[in-house]
């Protein structure tokens, strides 16, 4: 693990901007390493955005204060997307496809996939966590008015 | 100077290259290959001090969070300047393309 710190990244009030807490860092390393990451991949970085990334034959997941949801009414699934649910986000929805050679090449069903997998696929979400995950995948392809059955048949989503 | 990235994290992929990461919310719209355009062959690494180096660019990649927001990672050889971009110099470093 390693950390990188000074000035939180923007989100635009999408997400959460504080710096996390001791504990929130070691949720994030206790269920981020429960998915199979090393812990030397995961860095923290008040400065970058929460993603994972196979970057030139090494994997790295940044986490950033974005990590934690901004939980006010009306904003939208994305933004209400819990800490764990963030992480399977990434691990299960885009290691796990990166991994497998399965990730997508359009950005949007990219992240479509990775919600859906994470849904289905993450041990430890809640009901809760897990429809807000749906939800963000529905709603990504609906501002693009796409329904799922149109890019169901694209989607990595039938193998854990 | 036109700036690509503030840079935020640096390390190195043996036998490939160095990998300065970072962020720029004006080209969190944009995709790879735009990305990838954008900053071209060749960049600029400008230090805090005003000092600066230029260096080829040996590959791009991007990583999206869930609100849609970019991190920027470039590869850069492995026998750049280390001490130029280490971690004491995270943050004070820009990243520009060369025009």
């Amino acid at each position: 693990m390693k950390t990188t710190d000074s000035r939180s990244v923007s989100t635009g009030g999408l997400r959460n901007e504080k710096p996390l807490t001791s504990e929130q860092k070691q949720q994030v390393l206790s269920y981020a390493m429960s998915l199979g990451i090393a812990q030397e991949a995961i860095v923290f970085s008040e400065n970058m955005n929460t993603s994972y990334k196979m970057l030139f034959g090494e994997e790295r997941l940044y986490i950033g204060t974005d990590v934690l949801p901004n939980i006010k009414v009306g904003l939208k699934a994305n933004s209400r997307i819990s800490l764990k649910a963030a992480i399977a986000h990434e691990l299960i929805g885009h290691r796990d496809a990166e991994l497998a050679g399965k990730s997508q090449t359009a950005d949007l069903l990219e992240e479509v996939q990775a919600s859906i997998r994470a849904a289905r696929f993450a041990p430890e979400l809640s009901a809760v966590e897990r429809i807000a995950l749906l939800r963000d995948a529905i709603e990504r392809l609906h501002k693009r008015g796409i329904s799922i059955k149109e890019v169901k048949d694209k989607l990595w989503i039938d193998n854990a | 100077m036109s700036s690509i990235i503030k840079i935020c994290d640096t390390f190195v992929v043996e036998g490939k290259g160095v990998v300065v990461g970072g962020v720029n919310s004006l080209l969190d719209d944009m995709s790879l290959g735009e990305i990838k355009q954008l900053i071209g062959d060749m960049v600029e690494i400008h230090k805090e001090d005003g000092s600066t180096t230029t260096s080829p660019v040996l590959g791009v990649e991007v990583s999206t969070s869930l609100v849609g927001r970019k991190n920027i990672f470039l590869l850069l050889p492995l026998n750049i300047n280390l001490n130029f971009i280490k971690n004491a110099d995270v943050e004070t470093c820009v990243i520009s393309r060369v025009v």
